[in-house]
């Protein structure tokens, strides 16, 4: 045979290697895209999954969220392995995380796709697209419901029909975390208000040292997060559709005088001397907290066990992330995961209604705090003695200082993307006078304007 | 004697047949989906419904010129693919002056310049970052240029650039090899020095070369997607933001699939017009040996 035919012979080959590669065994589970009405279970086809799994096929069951700490996964992990001793090993967990872009990203492609997680993160208030096209199961009649308290069960429910569509599991706290044997050494006593706040980071700047360890570099909200926390508050209690009436084009942000003090607040914190907090990621400002070189460092509750993993030692506490109106601290409902409408019907069922039962257990509580670190949805008044920082947060509950703001909509989509933008393009700005403070805010304003009418 | 005809379509026959998979996978995974995409970016779906949203004509496409965010995303491409495009071929042209003799050091430096191509963007822009942050910072103190609203565009290109250079080399240095010895050897003896030697004999014969790469990087430019999203995610703010990264939010973030789509076609066009007028233009310097 010659050079020639072989080398056709093996073109050949390539192409039909290629052909049969794109093509997929489409099983029967998958032969039907069509996505069911909202809240309702899917037809089964003929050929579904059986009700029952093969004898000795694993059920898969994977969970798709955005909890990229550690702790969080290892939280995730516990519950699993508990329900899969529970169900004789009999299931294959996939524990997956993601960041919010690969998020959006992937979990899309597997709806399109028709193969999504059997549990993905999210509730009502995130994601309203993903209810309004029937990809999540109502939960309505679960077992877990019944152990929800109202307040939770409110943050799970789709506000138009009232039905519950996810399991929330995870508190968050916006709070400036500090460091009590830097503060004991200095001196100082831990602020309760801004000026006070101000005071604490003078006296550092005047030893030449930093308040704060920041890690600022994008992509991360930890900007977007220092901002949020300082107008989020007021705007639950006084100003609940404010993000909405933006989003509608129906008034620019500037006309809340919370939301112009929220950058004048975070404006009189960042003027003072900053290191490369704008080539940091989160991920640093975690280790150089927990080094116990700087004295404090802002975030959320989810925070607690990444500072931890450094240095389990670490005597710290947590504050109010203060603002010129006040001292309150946003409480809202952080890790919440929805079940998808494919798994109705299927062994994935029976293994998602043991999970959501497992999750608001005192077992699971109990488990999420230990290896989490973070505070449970259910208010486990055993949470308080597990971690110092909860004895904090218990402390501001008991002064009614927090504030639940888990139920204001905020902004979605490109207007979240885009606030989330414009809080770093502030936190790397040069000038800090009121001036370029309200030029930044007028800023806002058009763009924000801007986005509203495009959406339109 | 077989008939000239018959030997032609047989030649003709086995080049298709050579070109056939690397055709089959352009149709597949290109020209499908771009036809595909064109009747999308004429409604208002957003990525997730069943249905494909309702038509709204070329409202989208209309839309791509009055917001701003696609016009800036242009602007940020453009002067990303001005900087990549200019440095790389500047640096990769004098790393093959530099090592176009054969020698052993030549050849070992050679495998260093050419190293940064073999990995990754993602790896590129992981390890810059890195760099960036923690050795720069500590050795000579300054900020890091990723998190400057001013620095960040030059910081990525410039990760391009040190990523891409060595492959440039590599195409100036056949070029270089394939200038006849006589004309320096002829140049040097009418007393030429060495700055006229090289724009009146070396650049116009490497043109080829020049057009391959100036063309290459200029559509790796214009494309930039993976790289800009690993170092910043289109940040601090929108400063790095390209084209590329616009669409992908756009079609994946911002639930707007129907004008993402609508964005990608005219990206597309843009690119190829851009590409293919910068070619025919640098074809035209070409010098026949």
């Amino acid at each position: 045979m010659n050079k020639r035919a072989i080398s056709l012979l093996i073109a050949a080959a390539i192409c039909g290697i290629t052909v049969l590669s794109g093509c997929q065994v489409t099983t029967s589970s998958e032969s039907s895209s069509e996505a069911p009405a909202p809240g309702s279970a899917p037809a089964q086809s003929e050929e579904s999954e059986a009700s029952e799994a093969p004898a000795g096929d694993k059920i898969e069951f994977e969970l798709m969220h955005l909890m990229q700490e550690s702790t969080k996964r290892a939280g995730v992990d516990a519950w699993c392995a508990s329900v899969n001793e529970e169900l004789g090993g009999t299931v294959d967990f996939i524990n997956t995380s993601l960041t919010q872009s690969q998020y959006n990203t992937t979990i899309k492609t597997r709806l399109a796709a028709g193969n999504p997680p059997q549990m993905i993160w999210g509730r009502p208030g995130t994601y309203p697209e993903i209810i309004a096209a029937g990809h999540a199961l109502d939960l309505s009649d679960w077992d877990f419901v019944a152990k929800m308290s109202e307040e939770n069960k409110k943050a799970a429910c789709d506000p138009e029909t009232g039905k519950v569509y996810s399991i929330n599991f995870d508190k968050l706290y916006f709070m400036i975390f500090y460091n009590k044997d830097i503060f004991e050494k200095e001196g100082l006593a831990p602020p309760t208000s801004q000026e006070e706040l101000i005071a604490v980071c003078q006296h550092f700047a005047d030893k030449g040292q930093y308040a704060f360890a920041r890690g600022y570099q994008p992509p991360n909200e930890v900007p977007l997060t220092e901002f949020n926390a300082r107008i989020r508050w007021q705007l639950m209690s006084e100003d609940p559709t404010f993000f909405l009436d933006v989003m509608a084009g129906e008034r620019v942000p500037s006309s809340s005088e919370h939301w112009v003090s929220g950058w004048y607040s975070w404006a009189d914190v960042l003027r003072f001397p900053r290191e490369d907090d704008m080539g940091r990621d989160v991920d640093k400002m975690y280790q150089l907290f927990a080094s116990g070189e700087y004295p404090m460092y802002t975030s959320g509750t989810w925070s607690i066990g990444e500072v931890k993993k450094y240095n389990p030692d670490i005597n710290m506490g947590a504050l109010p992330i203060f603002s010129r109106e006040g001292n309150k601290v946003c409480e809202q409902i952080d890790g919440s995961m929805m079940v998808s409408s494919k798994v109705a019907g299927t062994p994935a069922e029976d293994v998602a209604r043991k999970l959501t039962d497992h999750i608001v257990s005192p077992e699971g509580v109990r488990e999420w705090i230990e290896n989490a670190q973070t505070v449970p949805a259910t208010d486990d008044p055993v949470a308080a003695t597990m971690e110092p920082v909860f004895a904090d947060i218990a402390t501001y509950r008991e002064n009614d200082q927090l504030v639940n703001t888990g139920y204001i909509s905020d902004f979605t989509g490109e207007f979240w993307t885009r606030w989330a933008e414009l809080t770093t393009e502030f936190a790397a700005l040069d000038d800090y006078s009121d001036a370029s403070v309200e030029a930044f805010i007028q800023k806002v304003d058009g763009e924000f304007a801007a986005l509203a009418q495009k959406n339109q | 004697m077989k008939p000239r005809s018959s030997l032609a379509a047989r030649q003709r026959a086995a080049n298709f047949c050579f070109l056939a998979p690397a055709l089959l996978l352009f149709v597949i995974f290109i020209l499908l989906p771009f036809i595909q995409g064109i009747p999308v970016s004429l409604t208002n779906w957003n990525g997730v419904t069943v249905e494909h949203g309702e038509f709204v004509g070329l409202r989208n496409y209309v839309n791509i010129f009055k917001q701003g965010d696609f016009n800036k995303a242009a602007g940020v491409t453009l002067l990303y693919t001005l900087i990549t495009v200019t440095c790389t071929n500047v640096l990769g042209l004098l790393l093959a002056l530099g090592v176009q003799r054969t020698g052993k050091l030549n050849n070992f430096l050679r495998s260093i310049y050419f190293m940064p191509f073999v990995i990754s963007l993602i790896l590129a822009a992981y390890t810059w970052r890195y760099l960036y942050s923690d050795i720069v910072n500590i050795a000579f103190g300054l900020h890091s240029p990723l998190g400057s609203m001013r620095y960040a565009l030059p910081a990525v290109a410039g990760i391009a650039v040190w990523r891409d250079a060595g492959y440039a080399m590599v195409v100036y240095l056949a070029g270089l090899q394939m200038v006849p010895r006589d004309y320096y050897e002829a140049a040097e003896v009418e007393g030429a020095g060495a700055p006229t030697r090289f724009f009146k004999i070396t650049l116009p014969l490497i043109m080829p070369s020049v057009t391959a790469n100036v063309v290459l990087t200029l559509a790796w430019g214009l494309k930039q997607f993976d790289l800009v999203m690993a170092a910043t995610g289109g940040g601090p703010g929108k400063a790095t933001e390209t084209l590329a990264v616009v669409i992908y939010k756009n079609i994946f973030e911002f639930m707007h699939a129907g004008y993402g789509q609508a964005a990608a076609i005219v990206f597309t066009v843009f690119v190829a017009a851009v590409s293919s007028a910068v070619s025919f233009l640098l074809r035209r310097r070409e010098v026949e040996l």
